[in-house]
């Protein structure tokens, strides 16, 4: 279903580059190329990624940092069975400006509409982040996603700001390919997070097979979705309260599992997706201005009472750190929740940490560690040392390593330790 | 800020780096995450109670358990699917069960368990695959029935709770529903073989034993049931048909049914008339049920095959001895059993019910209040009442049990209990049919109430019949005793070897036929008519001449056949415990045993003998008293030496058949003394006195038996004795016989228990007292063995 929308998606891109006067001016892109080996497998892979973004030289006057139109389109791909690909628009937005702000339609996040800032002010270690829409396909690094709807952000007077959106059109959180079937046993990429592959009958093993019941695609997607902020902006800190409604980013499955009995058995697992409706009230503090750069978030969702919170501290340009985590209250969603939860939460007790640096002006060391706190504890460390060889071109040699126990977030791809090689070009 | 930073980051990085480098050889390339197994979610329900608390005494739990499997049964219906929607197919309960979901019994191999379910779907009816409606159905059915299933049997099970019938015949009602649901048609074969895969049935006997007893049992169904069109098939629909006609049809006997189903059963007079007359209507309805030319005989020869495959096969002259059964008249014989039997056998219940419930009466009464012979007995057919003789004089069928099982020995063994009872009343019935068919005419030549045999004749059909109730009870008793051994899983017994039994089926009958009589306790106004009847009553059974019985004798013979298995029993407990006192036959017992490949099943006749005191003093104490008091070794010990096979062959083992001869002289010897002594003073002395003023006195009543006792055990060999001892023996007891003045000399003999020199007491006779059992013995014995030979050990009895 994922691909589905994904084309969808795709589409909707495809219909704003029709606009051939909207873009025309600049075009900033980069491409790189690597091998990648990874710690089980014998053979390496090449992986190709590459970003297209085209965007306009008008920018607003309100945000300068923001264009009038552009359009971001995010891609890569993997060699191998077990690789996947991804082809993702990202951010492709019509601005118009408004005396005291600007309206945008196409898809894009409210709040980096908001943003007057580089830095995402969603990324999936903070909390609004962690529970909003993501494309999780480039499952190490995944991306908040935007909304395709319309919205406007307008500035109030005496630093107040306002921002609403509203969205026709639901897409939820991609993932790493999935293939279920009812005849074979679910298979994916290297990253996906398999669904359970047996069944314990009272000592007795069979394998699980799966049928999707997604019933009417257009009654997912056709779900509208809202979001209001109001904040307040100074020159040390960025203060606002917003909520916002929509479905659920992941799949509520509500399994049900039979036998099936043929020539062998297998327990067929009928999944019925649905997103149910969340409602988040939220708030965001961000002393941008101050000497650690603080930045908070917390979330409350109105229904399962989940509270998430996420603090980042950014002491100089090149080292950030935080930490993100949800307490779980008692709502009649977990209260229901079925006892066959696979893996850990993401924003689930984690603690992150960020580091580069440049020596000689072209070597850039680099590292990023996550690590879980919680019970199934688990971390993800990714260094990294690129060397820019001119202007366009950048070598670079990537780590990961990934370690933790067997269910937690990161331990479940605890095998899948790499190394990759390669070059990066930026035009 | 620079320098800050650059600090910052090299002690983050150095940290790390350290951490990493410790643990990267553990990080590297860990194991990938096993598969997730996710097990059943443990369930809230709790488990289901035991399914016997289905059948319990609380109605609510019994529903609660019954709900609580149904539903487990239908949720497994939702939770499986397969390629047709609600079916499953057998190729999918093999699957279940290679796979363990469907578990197979411990010891039963996968395939013979996938049969067996498949047997069971084909027997509930399923002819294709087992769908949820008709699973349904079933449980449908059984939620109707539980109520009264669980009711009838509560009621079983409950002391004193009367069974009725109304209960009965809706859960069978029930059963006839059940029935028309399975549906199908099998012959013989097909079910058999059926049944032996779904009961999982590997022994070989059982197994070999299925299809004959299909076979057996679709022809008693083919004898009863009108309702069936085809003969040998079986149709659970027309099985259906027929009970439900039977129930509707038998309805008027529900007063009788339960009387029988009810094993106690607190009843009056009232009551009693009830069920006789629901008998009446019942047999009407019998009358006209077993009439119907739709009805099919029994073959006799399916029950013999049957018979032999359970190990109990019945002597080779059965089928011919099955031949009198043509003198009962109708379509019958020895091959055919048609159902106009069952009227004739059911007439013989209907007519003997009548003095049962007349006896259950005093039984049932004795047994609540205490006044059985034993203390602890509490229920009426196990009760032997304390006094007879004040019941027999308002009870005919008292004094007719009286007259034909006397009370003064077998208590142990054979008591007059409601059983035993009961079962005079019958045998009584079924003498009255032997006198019926039998007597032609008597020797005024008309119908006289008696028949006459020859025992000399072993074509002589009464001789037959005898045979015929002998043989088939030991073939029924054994057969049903290897069904049970089976059922044990014990090895069936092996076959008796009859070639070591002494003595001939009708060699034996012709014993027993010729001291019917003797056994009869006749008072003496029946004696008195009988003999104005015919001589030979009175003048005591001569040798070579017909025999003439009546009903009561015939009564006595069936009795006493009937009852020398209960005596057999009662003796292996002293013939064991003797043997094991005795170590030279104890070890001579085990390396019989080893040695023999039948078993343990041949007796050894020397413990026999030696526990013959143990088995005198339980079963006949007056005969082992006297015995002892004359002298046991020359009396008592003597003769049963003489008449047990091998005495004189030095034969070392006996079958438990010859035990019978032992019962048979003994209580024909209790019987002789008990029909010859006369009352005195209010009683009786157990002895035979002179009166010289009477032509006959007790003993020439009991010269006269004795005479004859030692001339049949002549004729049928069962003494062995040379031709020339013999005709000598006979002759001189005849010579004896022939004039009062010499029977003097006889009656001499019996009290000095000798046959020498009697002459020269022929003028002193008065100076002996009287014969005592023990003196009859010895003067038996002395002529039974004329060598004078003695055993030179006599055993004692502890």
């Amino acid at each position: 279903m994922s691909r589905c929308i994904k084309l969808l998606q795709i589409g909707l891109a495809s219909c704003l580059i029709q606009a051939p006067q909207s873009f025309a001016a600049l075009v900033r892109s980069d491409f790189s190329l690597s091998g990648q080996r990874f710690a089980l497998e014998s053979n390496a892979t090449s992986r190709v990624q590459g970003t297209l973004a085209v965007e306009s030289e008008e920018h607003l006057l309100s945000n300068p940092r923001l264009s009038s139109r552009q359009f971001h389109l995010k891609m890569f791909h993997e060699s191998g069975s077990y690789g996947d690909w991804d082809v993702n628009p990202d951010d492709t937005l019509f601005r118009f400006s408004l005396s005291n702000g600007h309206i945008w339609t196409g898809l894009g996040h409210p709040l980096r509409e908001a943003q007057s800032q580089d830095s995402d002010p969603v990324p999936v270690s903070s909390a609004i982040g962690a529970n909003w829409v993501q494309n999780q396909t480039d499952a190490l690094t995944p991306k908040t996603l935007g909304w395709v709807g319309a919205g406007a952000h307008v500035q109030l007077g005496g630093g107040f700001y306002s921002t609403l959106a509203v969205s026709p059109i639901f897409l939820p959180t991609f993932g790493p390919r999935l293939s279920l079937s009812e005849s074979e046993a679910p298979s994916g990429s290297r990253f996906t997070r398999l669904p359970p592959l047996y069944f314990d009958l009272d000592g007795k093993i069979l394998p699980m097979r799966y049928r999707l019941k997604t019933g009417d695609i257009s009654k997912i997607i056709l779900q509208p979705q809202a979001f209001v902020g109001i904040g307040r902006k100074d020159s040390t800190s960025d203060f606002g309260l917003m909520a916002w409604s929509a479905p659920s980013p992941d799949p509520d499955t509500n399994p049900s599992g039979k036998l099936r009995v043929t020539d062998d058995i297998n327990v067929i697992v009928t999944a019925v997706p649905k997103f149910p409706r969340q409602t988040f009230l939220a708030a965001r503090w961000a002393g941008e201005g101050l000497k650690l750069s603080p930045e908070l978030q917390g979330t409350y969702e109105i229904r399962s009472r989940e509270l998430t919170l996420s603090a980042a501290l950014r002491p100089s340009e090149n080292f950030a750190f935080g930490w993100l985590n949800t307490f779980t209250g008692k709502g009649p969603q977990s209260a229901a929740a079925p006892e066959t939860t696979t893996t850990a939460n993401y924003a689930e007790n984690l603690a992150w940490l960020e580091a580069r640096t440049m020596i000689a002006g072209r070597l850039e060391p680099s590292l990023r560690i996550e690590r879980h706190l919680a019970k199934a504890s688990g971390q993800w460390l990714a260094p990294r040392v690129s060397y820019q060889w001119n202007s366009g071109l950048a070598l670079f040699l990537n780590g990961s390593i990934l370690t933790g126990q067997e269910r937690s977030y990161f331990g479940n791809w605890r095998s899948l330790d790499s190394v990759s090689m390669g070059a990066h070009y930026r035009w | 800020m620079v320098k800050n930073r650059d600090t910052l980051f090299t002690l983050a990085c150095l940290s790390l780096l350290m951490h990493s480098s410790c643990s990267l050889h553990r990080w590297w390339g860990e194991a990938p995450v096993s598969p997730q197994t996710i097990a059943q979610s443990s369930s809230n329900e709790s488990a289901c109670p035991e399914v016997s608390a289905i059948f319990g005494p609380d109605e609510n739990e019994s529903i609660r358990t019954f709900e609580c499997y149904a539903g487990q049964l239908e949720k497994a219906w939702d939770q499986v699917e397969g390629p047709a929607p609600d079916e499953i197919s057998e190729k999918q309960l093999k699957t279940l069960l290679r796979r363990g979901v469907i578990e197979t019994p411990v010891g039963t191999s996968t395939d013979d368990f996938l049969s067996r379910l498949i047997v069971g779907k084909k027997i509930l009816g399923f002819k294709g695959n087992i769908t949820k409606k008709g699973f349904q159905d079933w449980l449908t059915l059984a939620r109707e029935q539980r109520p009264l299933f669980r009711k009838l049997y509560q009621t079983y099970i409950t002391e004193g709770e009367a069974i009725g019938y109304a209960p009965v015949r809706d859960a069978l009602h029930g059963v006839a529903q059940a029935l028309g649901k399975m549906g199908w048609t099998m012959d013989s074969r097909e079910l058999g073989e059926s049944v032996v895969e779904l009961l999982g049935i590997s022994d070989s006997d059982l197994r070999s034993a299925a299809v004959p007893t299909a076979e057996a049992a679709i022809n008693v169904l083919n004898m009863v049931c009108p309702t069936f069109s085809r003969p040998d098939v079986w149709e659970t629909k027309q099985m259906a048909s027929c009970l439900l006609n039977a129930l509707d049809q038998f309805e008027d006997g529900a007063p009788w049914f339960e009387f029988l189903l009810n094993r106690t059963y607190d009843y009056s007079i009232k009551q009693a008339q009830l069920i006789h007359r629901s008998l009446s209507r019942l047999s009407k309805k019998i009358h006209i049920w077993f009439k119907s030319p739709n009805l099919a005989p029994i073959y006799t020869d399916r029950w013999i095959r049957l018979a032999k495959r359970m190990n109990a096969e019945p002597p080779a002259s059965l089928l011919d001895s099955l031949k009198v059964i043509r003198q009962f008249g109708g379509r019958s014989n020895e091959n055919e059993i048609y159902p106009e039997a069952v009227i004739y056998l059911f007439d013989i219940v209907k007519d003997a019910q009548m003095p049962i419930l007349e006896g259950m009466l005093y039984y049932v009464h004795a047994a609540a209040n205490g006044q059985c012979t034993e203390p602890d007995v509490d229920y009426w057919t196990r009760c032997a009442l304390k006094n007879y003789e004040k019941v027999r004089y308002v009870s005919p069928a008292f004094d007719l049990a009286l007259q034909v099982k006397n009370i003064r020995y077998g208590q142990h063994a054979s008591p007059l209990n409601g059983y035993a009872f009961s079962k005079i009343q019958i045998l009584d019935q079924i003498a009255k049919r032997i006198i019926e068919v039998f007597d032609q005419e008597g020797p005024n030549g008309k119908p006289d109430g008696l028949i006459s045999i020859d025992p000399y004749n072993d074509r002589e059909e009464l001789l037959q019949l005898v045979t015929v109730v002998k043989n088939t009870r030991s073939t029924v008793v054994r057969f049903l005793d290897n069904i049970g051994r089976k059922l044990k899983h014990l090895p069936i017994e092996p076959d008796l070897p009859t070639a070591d039994s002494t003595w001939s089926d009708a060699g034996f009958a012709r014993l027993l036929t010729m001291t019917g009589e003797i056994l009869v306790q006749r008072p003496k106004s029946d004696h008195d008519r009988l003999t104005g009847l015919i001589k030979n009553v009175t003048n005591l059974f001569p040798s070579n001449q017909k025999l003439w019985l009546d009903q009561k004798a015939i009564t006595t013979i069936l009795t006493t056949v009937d009852s020398f298995a209960d005596y057999r029993k009662a003796y292996v407990t002293p013939i064991v415990e003797s043997a094991m006192q005795d170590q030279s036959i104890l070890s001579r017992l085990t390396s019989l045993v080893q040695k023999s490949d039948d078993g343990d099943h041949l007796l050894d006749r020397q413990a026999v003998m030696h526990a013959l005191p143990e088995l005198l003093k339980s079963e006949f104490p007056r005969t082992y008293e006297s015995c002892q008091a004359f002298g046991f070794q020359k009396s008592c010990y003597r003769v049963f030496d003489e008449i047990l096979p091998g005495s004189k062959n030095n034969t070392e083992t006996i079958h438990p058949n010859d035990l019978d001869i032992i019962t048979l002289f003994a209580l024909a010897m209790e019987s002789l003394v008990d029909s010859c002594d006369r009352e005195t003073n209010g009683g009786f002395d157990n002895k035979l006195s002179w009166d010289l003023f009477d032509g006959e006195d007790e003993l020439d009543c009991g010269f006269a038996r004795s005479k004859d006792v030692v001339q049949r055990l002549i004729d049928s060999k069962i003494l062995d004795l040379s031709a020339a001892e013999s005709a000598a023996a006979n002759l001189a007891l005849e010579l004896v016989n022939s004039t009062f003045i010499t029977r003097v000399l006889g009656k001499v003999g019996l009290i000095r228990g000798k046959t020498d020199y009697l002459y020269l007491n022929l003028f002193i006779f008065w100076r002996y007292d009287d014969a005592t059992i023990g003196s009859i013995y010895s003067f038996i014995g002395d002529i039974a063995n004329p060598s004078g030979t003695e055993p030179q050990t006599t055993p004692q009895a502890r």
